[in-house]
C-alpha cells in the first residue's frame, strides 16, 4: 500500500452501496487487519501503534500507542477498552458518521486493540442522542459476531471479546473519559480524581483504556500498512489521516479526510469556498473549546503543534466556518449558554463560572452591558481557566478569551449606548 | 590547608520526602496532602470541600497552590488537598505565590455570586468558614450584577437536618460522609451544573419517613448531625439548634458523652444556663471528629418539665410524697435505711449510667454505710456468669493492655458476638466500617439477621438462632476453620455486648476461644456507666479494682484504705439485681437503694414492680419520676452530667474526665448525695466531691496485675464455667425472640426530642419468609403477660425465629412481654392495622 | 402503585425492565432508557422500585436520573420532534426552522403541545452537518427540514407510519 494525500483512508468505504453491511467491508479488505493482528503478539501491536506516531482524535493527542502501553502487562484484574463515542462537542459531527458510515472499521479497530491491552471486554460508549449510529452499531455487532469476528474464540484464534454498545443520557461532560467512565458504572457522570489513571484503576476500578472512535478506527489501516506507510501522511509529529468535519457557512459542509496539517485555505478548496462568497470572519479549528481563528489564520497547519503554535488547539478537528453576517458576542454567547448547560457541577469555578459569564454576555447582547463587563468577563475567564476541575471550564473560557481578544470592538459597540455621561462637579 | 564548611545535611528519613514549601524545606511522610504539609508550617491554606477524614474531592477548587516539579513549574495552580508531596517539589502557597493568590481569591468570589449573604439571619454566621475567608481574602464589593440562584426554603433532609440550597457551596462534604464515613443511603447531588445541589429522592415526604418501611432504602442515618457540624457554610442546620443563638454567645466546656459506653468527646455549648447544642469533640483515639444523633442532640432530658428539682418525702399519714428540705430528706433516708440494715438488711441498684465516681460511691455506701455485698448495678438481663467473665476478663483492662478503637480499626478480623454495634455503640460501628473499608478488616458477626450494620461493615452474618449464640461460637473450630483460622491471626478481636448475659454459656465460650486462638476479647455494655461501675465493685461479688469479696487479703486492703476496723466488710458474695429483688418480695430484705433504674429495663419488670412494693424501705435517686418514684419513702434528686463533673470508663477502660458544664445550678452529683446521706448513717465515704471520690478510688484502682505483654490479666476471679444450653425449640404456633434495642427508641434520656425521635428506624417485627408465611403482614407476638403487634418485614433470619426492636414505642419487650432475647414467644397473624 | 389499563402493575413492568438487565453491571442508564421507552418518561413513582431492586438509595437513582437531560420525568408528546440547533444547521437556517415550529405547534422548546401530540425539543448535533437543518423524529433522523417538511413529516408521524 502506498501513502497518497488525495486517496481516502479512513473514509475509503463511506460511498460504498450499503458501506456498513458486512460484506461490503468484507469485500473492501475488512477484518484482513485482524487476522494479521492475530497472528503476532499484543506487545507487536502496541510497538506498531507507538511507530505509527497515532495519536488520539478526541481532542488531546495524546499518543496512542504510549497510552496503550500503560496497560499492566498481568490479567490479574479484567482489562477494559472502552470507546469514547460520545462526541458532543459543538461542531464536531465526525465519530457519528463513521459509526454510520462504515461501522465494522471501528468493531475491527476495537478487536485488535483490545487483543493488544489484553481486554476480553470492550464498551462502546455513544451519545444518548445519537440513536441512529446506535442502531447501526448494534446491528453491525450482531453481524461481526455471528461471522466469528466477536464473541468466544475469534478465528480460531483462542482470543475472546464481548463488546457492549452502551447508550449515554445527554451529558457532554460524558466525553471526558473519567466522567464517561462513572457513567458507564450507572452513576452521574462527573470527572475523577486523577490519579488513578484509567490505567491503574479505571472501570470498575480495574485497568482500562479509553479511545476516541477515530482513533481506534485507524488501527486497522495502520495494521495493515505499517507504521511507515502512516508516517507518511500528515507531518513528523502527528502524522496519519484525519477527518475533518466542517459546517457553518461553507458551500458544502460536511466530512473531509485530509492529512494532519493540512491548512483551512486547502480545505476550503475541498469544501466548495464560503457560502455564496460572502467572506469569512472567524472559526475554530477544532470545536467551540478551541479558541477562534480569523481570516489571518488560513495558512495555518492543521495538526497538533500548527494549531497550538498559532494560539489555539488542534481539539476534534471540527472546523467551524462563520462568515462576516455573524456577531461575536452573540455566537460567544450561544457557546457559552451551552457550557453552562453542561457544566457537570461539581467544581467551583466550572460552576458558578459559566453561570456568571452567560448572564453577561444575555446581558451584554441584550443591549446593556457596559466596558466594565468586558473586564470583568476577561478576569472572570482568567479565574476559571486552568483552575477547575477538568478542562470542560478551559473550554469554556476559549470563545470569550480569544472572540474579545479579536473582535473586541464588537463587544465595545454593544456597550457603547450604555457609556455612563460624564458629568461635571456641580457647585 | 581550609576546611569547606560542612553542608547542613538533613536526613530524610525512610518513607518521607524533601520538598520546599513557600521557600522552606520541610520533610513530610509519603502520601501527605500538600495542603497538610503546609498547615504543619503554619500556613493554613484556605479549603472548603478538604476534610482530613474524608477522600479527597478536589471539588471546590479554593485550595489552589503553585507547584514546580524537577525545576519545572507545572502549567496550572494545583488543588493542594488532592496533591500529594513528591521529592524536590517546590510548592507556593497563597504567601509567596500571587498565582495562588489570585487563584484563590477568584474562586472566592465565584463562590459568593451565588451566596446569599445572609450572615445575620444564618446558624452559621460567626463559625462560618466562608464568612471568615470572605472577610479575610474576599474583595470588599461584589462584581456580580446579575441573578442569584434562589431556592425555596428550607428543605427537610429529615426531620432533624434542614438544609438551605442557596447557601451551599457544593463541597460535597455532607454526601462523602454519608457514603464514605457512615455508609447512610442520606443525601446526594442531584442535577446538574448551575443548577447542582444537595438533597434527598423525595424531600417533601420526609415528615413520614420513619413510618416507611421498606420501599427502597428510605432515608436513615444515625450519624446525620455530623453532616450539620462538618458544612462549611451554613446549609445544613438541624432543627433542634436552628435560629436559637449566636456562637459568639455560646460559651463551650469540653464533655464526653453520657449514652453509650464509647466515651465520646463532645462540647457542650451553653447560654445562660441551659444547653444550647452539643457538637462532637476531637479525639483521634476515639471518636475521631464524629458523634451519632444521640450523642449530639438527646440532652433535652436534663430541662424537663417534671425534673425532680427538691428532695421528696412521703408523708407517713397521706401517703404522699412532699417536698422536704435537704435536711429532712437526708434525715428520713438515714432513719429508714439504719432501720432496714439493722433489720433484715438494705440492698443498692446503682444502675449503668453512673459515672465512676458516683458509681465508686454507691458501692463504698452499701459496703460502708448499708454493710453489704447485696448491691449491683446491672439494671437489665444478667447472670452470675457474667459477673465470673466481668472479674476475669474485663477488670483492670484498658487502653495499654486491652483492646481499644485503633487496634480495632487495625485488626485483620474482628468477630461480633450477640453485639449490634450501630445500635450500641455506634462510635465503635464507624470505627469498625473504617478499618473494613481502607484496611481490609474482615468483620464477622454472629447474630440473627443481616442487619444494616452487617451491610455497612462489609460484613458476613453467622445466622444462629436466639440462645445458640454459645454453640455457634463452640462451634467455631468444627464448623468455620477459616474463622477460627482468622481469629489466630496476630490483632484478631473478639467483641462481645450486654445480650450475651441472656446467653447461658457464652462468656464461657468467649472465654474459651481467646484462650484457644489468641484472640483478644472486649466487653463492649451498651449503657455509658457499665464499664466504669464494673471497676469500682458496684457488683455483688467485686469490691473496687475487681478484688473479689470473697478474697480476705482484699477485703484487708480495703479495710485499710477506707479506715474500717479489720472483718468489717461482708466475706460473703451479695445478691444480684434479681437477687435483692427476689428478697424483698420474700421479705429477706428490708430497704432498697434505687440509683437511676427503670424496673422496665429490669429482666422481669413485674418482679421489679412487685418488690418496689414490698419493700420496708425504698430511697430513690432520681432526676425525672420513674416507675420507683412510686413506691419511694424519700426521693433525693440528683444532677445530670451537664451539671456534674466525673469521669467514665468507656468499654476500652479508657478514662474519659470531664468539667462541669453548668454550673451553680444546685444540682447535686449522686457522690455528694451519698455521702451527706453516709455521714447521717455515721458512715464517712470522702465522696463529697467527685474529685474527692476519684481520689478516694485512685488508692485501689487496678495496679500492677497487668503486664504490658499480658493480655490477660492474672484474675482475682476464676473464669466463667457454664455449659453451653441448647437453644429453645419453638412449637407450633410459636418462635424464638431474638430483640435487642435500636439507638434511637424510647430510652428515657431520649424524651424531648422530636425532631431526633423522627429519625428512628421503623418499627418491625422481623422474620424469615417461611416464618412469616401465613401472617398476612402484620404478627402479634404475645406470653401470657402481653402482646405486641407489628408490621412484619421479610428478613434472612432463621425459621422460627422473631425478632423485636426492645424498647420502641409499640414494642417495649420487658415491659410488655416479660420476655427476653431466647425466650419462646407465641406468633399469629397480626391482622391490618 | 397504579394499575395500567391492561392490569399489569407499573411495579411490574418496571421489574420486567430490570430483569433484561440483570447480571449486567451497572446497568441504571440502561436501564433507565428502558424504562423511558416501556413508559415514554420515567415516573418518580418508579425511583423507589429501582432502588430496591438494585440496592441503591433512592437519592442515589434521583441524583442519577436528574443529571442526565435525556430522562424526562413528565411523559412527553405522542410524537417527539428534537431540532438540531448546533452551528452547521444555524447556519443553514435551523433558527428559523425553531421559531416556525414553536409557531405552528404553539409551545416553545421543551415543551409538549396541550393535547399530548408532539414534544418539542432541542438537540446539538446529530452528525448530519451536511445535510441541515437536521431533525429527529420518533428516534428517526432527517435532513433538509423546512417548515412545510416538518408539517408533513409529522402528519405522518401521527397517521400511525413510522415516519
Amino acid at each position: 500500500m502506498t501513502a497518497d494525500p488525495i486517496t481516502p483512508v479512513l473514509t475509503k468505504r463511506w460511498l460504498s452501496p450499503q458501506s456498513w453491511r458486512l460484506s461490503t467491508y468484507e469485500d473492501l479488505e475488512g477484518y484482513s487487519a485482524l487476522r494479521k493482528a492475530l497472528k503476532g503478539s499484543p506487545e507487536q501491536l502496541v510497538q506498531l501503534v507507538k511507530d505509527s506516531g497515532l495519536r488520539g482524535r478526541g481532542g488531546a493527542g495524546f499518543p496512542a500507542g504510549v497510552k496503550w502501553s500503560f496497560m499492566p502487562p498481568n490479567e490479574d484484574k479484567p482489562h477494559y477498552l472502552v470507546i469514547n463515542a460520545d462526541e458532543g462537542e459543538p461542531g464536531t459531527c465526525k465519530d457519528i458518521p463513521l459509526m454510520m458510515a462504515d461501522p465494522h472499521s471501528l468493531i475491527e479497530g476495537c478487536v485488535i486493540a483490545a487483543y493488544a491491552m489484553r481486554s476480553h471486554h470492550c464498551f462502546i460508549y455513544v451519545r444518548g442522542e445519537a440513536l441512529h449510529p446506535i442502531r447501526r452499531l448494534n446491528a453491525a455487532v450482531r453481524e461481526a459476531q455471528a461471522a466469528g469476528y466477536l464473541g468466544a474464540d475469534i478465528l480460531g484464534s483462542g482470543f475472546d471479546l464481548e463488546l457492549t454498545v452502551h447508550a449515554g443520557a445527554g451529558a457532554y461532560i460524558c466525553g471526558e473519559e473519567t466522567a464517561l467512565l462513572d457513567s458507564l458504572e450507572g452513576r452521574r457522570g462527573q470527572p475523577r480524581l486523577k490519579p488513578p489513571f484509567p490505567a491503574a484503576a479505571g472501570l470498575y476500578a480495574a485497568p482500562t483504556t479509553v479511545n476516541n472512535v477515530e482513533t481506534i478506527a485507524s488501527v486497522p489501516y495502520i495494521v495493515n500498512g505499517g507504521a511507515d506507510w502512516f508516517r507518511q501522511m500528515g507531518r513528523e509529529k502527528s502524522p496519519g489521516p484525519k477527518i475533518f468535519s466542517i459546517s457553518g457557512h461553507v458551500e458544502r459542509p460536511g466530512q473531509y479526510e485530509a492529512p494532519l496539517g493540512t491548512t483551512l485555505r486547502e480545505l476550503l478548496e475541498l469544501c466548495g469556498g464560503m457560502k455564496d462568497g460572502i467572506p469569512l470572519k472567524f472559526w475554530t479549528p477544532g470545536g467551540s473549546s478551541t479558541p477562534l481563528f480569523t481570516a489571518e489564520h488560513l495558512d495555518v497547519p492543521l495538526d497538533f503543534e500548527g494549531a497550538a503554535e498559532a494560539g489555539s488547539m488542534l481539539g476534534t478537528t471540527a472546523v467551524q466556518i462563520f462568515n462576516e453576517t455573524v456577531s461575536v458576542p452573540w455566537a460567544v454567547m450561544k457557546w457559552t449558554q451551552f457550557y453552562e448547560h453542561e457544566s457537570c457541577g461539581k467544581c467551583t469555578p466550572c460552576r458558578e463560572g459559566t453561570y456568571w459569564l452567560a448572564q453577561i454576555l444575555e446581558r451584554m447582547v441584550d443591549g446593556h452591558g457596559t466596558e466594565e463587563d468586558i473586564d470583568t468577563l476577561l478576569d472572570v475567564c482568567d479565574n476559571i481557566f486552568g483552575r477547575s476541575f477538568c478542562a470542560l471550564g478551559d473550554g469554556a473560557v476559549s470563545p470569550i478569551t480569544s472572540g474579545i481578544k479579536y473582535f473586541r470592538d464588537e463587544f465595545l459597540a454593544l456597550c457603547e449606548s450604555n457609556k455612563r455621561e460624564l458629568v461635571g462637579a456641580q457647585a | 590547608m581550609t576546611m569547606a564548611p560542612e553542608e547542613p545535611k538533613v536526613e530524610v528519613p525512610e518513607g518521607h520526602v524533601k520538598l520546599t514549601v513557600d521557600g522552606e524545606e520541610v520533610i513530610a511522610p509519603k502520601g501527605e496532602l500538600l495542603i497538610r504539609t503546609a498547615e504543619r508550617l503554619g500556613t493554613v491554606v484556605p479549603r472548603f470541600c478538604d476534610h482530613p477524614l474524608l477522600d479527597p474531592a478536589g471539588a471546590c477548587r479554593q485550595c489552589l497552590v503553585e507547584v514546580e516539579m524537577g525545576g519545572r513549574p507545572m502549567p496550572k495552580p494545583q488543588a493542594s488537598c488532592t496533591m500529594t508531596v513528591a521529592d524536590g517539589m517546590v510548592v507556593k502557597t497563597q504567601r509567596t505565590s500571587p498565582v495562588a493568590d489570585k487563584a484563590q481569591q477568584g474562586v472566592m468570589e465565584l463562590l459568593l455570586i451565588n451566596h446569599p449573604l445572609d450572615c445575620p439571619i444564618c446558624d452559621k454566621g460567626g463559625e462560618c468558614p466562608l464568612q471568615n475567608q470572605a472577610m479575610a481574602h474576599g474583595r470588599p464589593e461584589s462584581r456580580f450584577r446579575d441573578k442569584k440562584r434562589t431556592f425555596p426554603k428550607p428543605l427537610p433532609i429529615s426531620t432533624q437536618v434542614l438544609l438551605d440550597r442557596e447557601r451551599c457551596v457544593l463541597c460535597q462534604r455532607c454526601t462523602r460522609f454519608s457514603a464514605q464515613i457512615a455508609g447512610d443511603p442520606f443525601i446526594e447531588l442531584l442535577e446538574r451544573g448551575a443548577h447542582q445541589q444537595i438533597g434527598t429522592a423525595e424531600t417533601a415526604d420526609v415528615l413520614d419517613m420513619a413510618s416507611r418501611t421498606s420501599s427502597g432504602k428510605p432515608f436513615q442515618s444515625y450519624f446525620s448531625g455530623n453532616t450539620i457540624q462538618i458544612c462549611p457554610v451554613g446549609a445544613l442546620t438541624s432543627a433542634q439548634y436552628r435560629f436559637r443563638s449566636r456562637p459568639f454567645d455560646l460559651v463551650s466546656s469540653p464533655s464526653v458523652c453520657e449514652h453509650c459506653s464509647s466515651g465520646c468527646a463532645e462540647r457542650t455549648d451553653f447560654r445562660r444556663g441551659k444547653v444550647m447544642r452539643k457538637l462532637a469533640g476531637e479525639d483521634p483515639e476515639v471518636n475521631e471528629e464524629w458523634v451519632c444523633d444521640k450523642g449530639r442532640f438527646a440532652f433535652r432530658y436534663a430541662t424537663a418539665s417534671d425534673r425532680i428539682r427538691t428532695p421528696l418525702v412521703r408523708n407517713a399519714e397521706t401517703g404522699e410524697l412532699e417536698e422536704a428540705s435537704w435536711t429532712q430528706a437526708l434525715r428520713a433516708a438515714a432513719e429508714g435505711l439504719a432501720k432496714a440494715r439493722d433489720g433484715k438488711g438494705a440492698a443498692v441498684l446503682s444502675g449503668g449510667r453512673s459515672t465512676v465516681e458516683d458509681a465508686y460511691s454507691y458501692a463504698k455506701f452499701a459496703r460502708v454505710a448499708l454493710r453489704t455485698n447485696d448491691i449491683d448495678f446491672r439494671a437489665r438481663a444478667h447472670s452470675a456468669e457474667e459477673l465470673d467473665f466481668l472479674g476475669s476478663r474485663v477488670v483492670g483492662t484498658g487502653p495499654e493492655n486491652g483492646v481499644t478503637f485503633h487496634a480495632l480499626e487495625h485488626a485483620p478480623l474482628v468477630l461480633c458476638v450477640a453485639f449490634e454495634p450501630e445500635e450500641e455503640a455506634p462510635a465503635v460501628f464507624l470505627r469498625l466500617r473504617k478499618g473494613a473499608r481502607n484496611r481490609g478488616t474482615q468483620v464477622v458477626h454472629i447474630g440473627q439477621w443481616t442487619t444494616p450494620a452487617v451491610d455497612r461493615t462489609f460484613g458476613e452474618l453467622l445466622a444462629c438462632v436466639p440462645g445458640a449464640e454459645a454453640s455457634a461460637v463452640e462451634g467455631i473450630a468444627q464448623h468455620a476453620p477459616d474463622l477460627d483460622e482468622s481469629l489466630r491471626a496476630e490483632g484478631a478481636v473478639v467483641l462481645v455486648g450486654e445480650r450475651a448475659a441472656e446467653v447461658p454459656g457464652l462468656f464461657t465460650a468467649l472465654h474459651r476461644l481467646a484462650e484457644r486462638t489468641g484472640a483478644r476479647l472486649a466487653w463492649i455494655p451498651r449503657r455509658a456507666g457499665e464499664r466504669g461501675a464494673v471497676e469500682v465493685g458496684a457488683l455483688p461479688t467485686l469490691l473496687p479494682g475487681g478484688r473479689a469479696v470473697t478474697d480476705a487479703a482484699a477485703r484487708t486492703e480495703v479495710e485499710q484504705v477506707w479506715g474500717l476496723a479489720e472483718g468489717a466488710l461482708p466475706a460473703e458474695p451479695g445478691r444480684d439485681t434479681t437477687g435483692i429483688l427476689t428478697a424483698l418480695v420474700a421479705g429477706e430484705l428490708d430497704g432498697l437503694v434505687v440509683g437511676g433504674v427503670d424496673p422496665n429495663d429490669l429482666p422481669d419488670p413485674a418482679l421489679a414492680r412487685e418488690a418496689l412494693a414490698a419493700a420496708g424501705f425504698v430511697v430513690s435517686l432520681e432526676m425525672r419520676p420513674s416507675g420507683v418514684t412510686d413506691h419511694a419513702d424519700v426521693v433525693l434528686p440528683i444532677a445530670p452530667v451537664d451539671e456534674k463533673a466525673g469521669s467514665f470508663l468507656n468499654w476500652e477502660g479508657r478514662h474519659r474526665e470531664f468539667p462541669v458544664s453548668l454550673e451553680g445550678t444546685g444540682a447535686l452529683p449522686d457522690c455528694r448525695v451519698l455521702d451527706t446521706l453516709g455521714v447521717e448513717m455515721d458512715a464517712d465515704l470522702f465522696t463529697q466531691t467527685p474529685a474527692a471520690a476519684a481520689g478516694d478510688f485512685a488508692r485501689l484502682a487496678v495496679k500492677g496485675t497487668f503486664t504490658a505483654s499480658d493480655a490477660v490479666k492474672v484474675p482475682f476471679t476464676a473464669a466463667p464455667d457454664v455449659p453451653h444450653q441448647q437453644a429453645a425449640t419453638p412449637g407450633a404456633g410459636q418462635a424464638v425472640l431474638a430483640t435487642w434495642r435500636q439507638l434511637i427508641d424510647d430510652g428515657s434520656l431520649l424524651i424531648d426530642e422530636p425532631h431526633l425521635a423522627g429519625t428512628a428506624r421503623a418499627v418491625v417485627a422481623r422474620m424469615s419468609a417461611a416464618t412469616a408465611e401465613g401472617l398476612g403482614g402484620h404478627v402479634t407476638v404475645s406470653t401470657d403477660r402481653g402482646s405486641i403487634s407489628l408490621p412484619i418485614v421479610v428478613a434472612d433470619l432463621p425459621d422460627g425465629v422473631v425478632w423485636l426492636p426492645g424498647n420502641s414505642p409499640g414494642s417495649k419487650v420487658r415491659a410488655t412481654l416479660g420476655a427476653g432475647h431466647g425466650s419462646v414467644v407465641s406468633i399469629a397473624a397480626g391482622g391490618a392495622r | 402503585m397504579s394499575i395500567d389499563s391492561a392490569g399489569t402493575s407499573v411495579a411490574e413492568r418496571v421489574r420486567a425492565v430490570i430483569e433484561a438487565h440483570k447480571g449486567d453491571r451497572g446497568a441504571l442508564l440502561p436501564i433507565l432508557h428502558g424504562i423511558q421507552a416501556e413508559f415514554g418518561y420515567v415516573d418518580p413513582e418508579v425511583v423507589p422500585v429501582l432502588a430496591n431492586e438494585l440496592n441503591m438509595s433512592r437519592a442515589d437513582v434521583h441524583g442519577v436520573i436528574t443529571f442526565y437531560s435525556d430522562f424526562r420525568s413528565e411523559p412527553a408528546g405522542t410524537t417527539t420532534v428534537k431540532l438540531c440547533r448546533a452551528e452547521a444547521c444555524q447556519s443553514v437556517g435551523a433558527e428559523q426552522l425553531v421559531a416556525d415550529a414553536e409557531q405552528v405547534f404553539g409551545v416553545k422548546l421543551g415543551q409538549t403541545t396541550p393535547d399530548g401530540s408532539v414534544t418539542l425539543g432541542q438537540v446539538f448535533c446529530l452528525g448530519n452537518c451536511a445535510l441541515g437543518p437536521a431533525a429527529q423524529i420518533n428516534g428517526r433522523m432527517y435532513g433538509r427540514m423546512d417548515r412545510s417538511r416538518l408539517v408533513e413529516l409529522l402528519v405522518r408521524a401521527e397517521g400511525g407510519e413510522s415516519a
